[in-house]
């Protein structure tokens, strides 16, 4: 069976793409059906970095409106079914501001004079490494790009188009608990949540787990910087969750550049990963 | 009224802590968590609420079961998958109202749409604003707008507005670096952080303001943060403080003070520096 588990953390910085590049390292000999691993953080894509896997890269694009003025009577019913004030009535003809569009084709369809035709625009790149059965996914917003949610959405139909039927899907998610993160989260068959050992970590990882409690999808809490006055304790305990793995606050793991840090990972928190694979398997 | 906006590209590398520090370095100033879907300012800045308001942006919309006639119009017309003939799915709803529009036995009902509460607060140190966004909502952007909108209504008081920043580079990101005076990114000694430096000087290069720069766990990687302090000079970039790991961050967070009262020497000598040369 097909499954997709993406790696959550609320506050940035947490430690999601360490987790998540550790994980899939450890998975990878162990999957049948094959594993497919992308960084979902598409404003910041960092992910490759532990890696650095050559991309081949294609751009993702969205439909947006163009106007052909010769066609246009002026109407204005564009302007009127736009929710976004990305059609603005002038005088004469509509202006179109593309930065706020949010490609709904509204204002296409009730063009009746075909004076408002979509093409493609280009908001981003999606980049893909393969390599047998494991393949490696990125989304990368264009800066100065709002659309953060549908290249989220772009990267995981890409993902899953290549997948099996057994295959396993870890996607990293982007930080807070905002449009974003729900695209991320919305659809998967279980979310992990890193949980930063700090006040700020636990506030937003707070946030995190109300969102996906909501979509009723099963998680799991993985502490990450775990301290000797840990406070994970009492947030555990109001959330009714046990915590499946933790990793120690370990300086000498931070200074770690990327490269260095999943091999670290695997000989000194294997046994963590070995919870989180087991758990992965739980139902599925 | 000036603002100053702190961002960082990546999460976590300590903007809200270094902000915190900054807000009272000032000397009096709005203090703004603009990172409105993850706010943490308001956990170091003791404060009292003095009020708060709901935060509405866009439409909601629902189907009125008593109406539908499931003739599937909505479903034709939806671009993101949101309209399923009978329900529509909050999450996948951009909330563009065509299903609305195109309705004809009047079923698909529109709401404004409640994105999250704006909080109001005083301190010590000055004013404060944060939010709270409704969970998995939209428009974080327009919130962040709505923040500073309120900031620049209680500049009379304060000359200063300090923006404690989202992370990334997308819609929240723009508004909160949109026209302000001066901007700090706070990039730690990572590969991560400086690759999103990267993307986060793209993203401002255009913009009309004076970008500094604080590499913040500067002796945890000097090999990085030599790196940093090259594309520093070659941006043309002050690098307004180089601040050291200090263990006091943590003990702040976790007590809700500043790390000012904690820190060691040095940390202090760094960030005193960076309220003189960025406030």
């Amino acid at each position: 069976m097909n499954r997709r588990i993406t790696i959550v953390s609320g506050k940035g910085g947490a430690g999601k793409s360490t987790l998540t590049s550790s994980l899939a390292a450890y998975m990878r000999p162990r999957v049948t059906g094959g594993l497919k691993l992308a960084d979902g953080d598409v404003e910041e894509p960092n992910l490759n970095l532990f890696f650095g896997h050559t991309l081949d890269e294609k751009r993702a694009s969205l439909s947006m409106p163009v106007l052909d003025r010769d066609k246009c009577t002026g109407c204005g019913e564009c302007a009127k079914i736009c929710n976004f004030n990305a059609v603005v009535m002038l005088p004469k003809w509509p202006h179109i501001f593309t930065n706020l569009c949010h490609a709904c084709g509204g204002c296409s369809s009730v063009c009746t004079t075909g004076a408002i035709v979509p093409e493609d625009k280009a908001y981003g790149t999606i980049g893909r490494y393969s390599e047998n059965a494991y393949a490696f996914y990125e989304g990368r917003l264009d800066p100065g790009e709002i659309l953060t949610p549908y290249l989220i959405r772009d990267l995981i139909k890409e993902v899953e188009c290549d997948m099996n039927g057994d295959t396993l899907f870890l996607l990293d998610a982007p930080p807070g608990a905002a449009c974003a993160a729900s695209a991320a989260i919305s659809g998967s068959d279980k979310v992990l949540v890193v949980v930063e050992d700090s006040p700020f970590g636990i506030h937003d990882a707070k946030v995190v787990v109300e969102l996906i409690k909501e979509t009723g999808i099963p998680f799991a809490l993985v502490a990450n910087k775990l301290a000797s006055d840990s406070e994970m304790g009492p947030f555990c305990q109001n959330e009714g969750v046990e915590l499946l793995a933790t990793v120690p606050e370990d300086l000498e793991f931070m200074k770690k550049g990327p490269e260095g840090s999943v091999e670290y990972f695997l000989s000194h928190y294997g046994q963590e990963l070995e919870k989180i694979a087991l758990w992965l398997q739980e139902g599925l | 009224m000036k603002s100053y906006a702190v961002v960082s590209g990546k999460g976590g590398t300590g903007k809200t802590s270094i902000t915190r520090a900054l807000v009272e370095l000032s000397g009096g100033c709005v203090a703004v968590d603009c990172d409105v879907d993850a706010s943490n300012l308001y956990l170091v800045v003791d404060h009292a609420i003095e009020s708060e308001e709901p935060f509405y942006a866009g439409s909601e919309y629902s189907i009125d079961s008593s109406r539908c006639q499931s003739c599937g119009i909505c479903v034709d017309h939806c671009v993101f998958d949101a309209c399923t003939g009978y329900t529509i799915d909050p999450l996948k709803c951009e909330s563009c109202g065509v299903c609305h529009w195109y309705c004809p036995h009047g079923a698909v009902v529109e709401k404004d749409r409640m994105c999250g509460t704006i909080y109001s607060g005083t301190s010590s140190l000055g004013d404060l604003l944060y939010a709270r966004m409704a969970i998995g909502s939209e428009n974080s952007g327009k919130m962040v707008a709505r923040l500073r909108a309120i900031a620049a209504e209680k500049s009379e008081r304060y000359d200063k507005v300090i923006l404690d920043g989202p992370p990334g580079i997308g819609c929240p990101v723009i508004a909160t670096i949109t026209g302000c005076e001066k901007l700090l990114m706070v990039v730690e000694a990572s590969m991560s952080s400086l690759h999103d430096l990267e993307r986060l000087l793209e993203l401002s290069k255009g913009a009309q303001t004076k970008r500094y720069i604080c590499i913040n766990k500067y002796d945890i990687n000097p090999e990085i943060s030599r790196k940093i302090e090259s594309l520093a000079l070659e941006k043309n970039l002050v690098v307004a403080a180089r601040v050291p790991f200090d263990k006091a961050f943590k003990t702040a967070q976790k007590h809700r003070m500043s790390v000012l009262s904690l820190c060691r020497e040095d940390t202090h000598a760094e960030l005193s520096k960076l309220g003189d040369i960025f406030l």
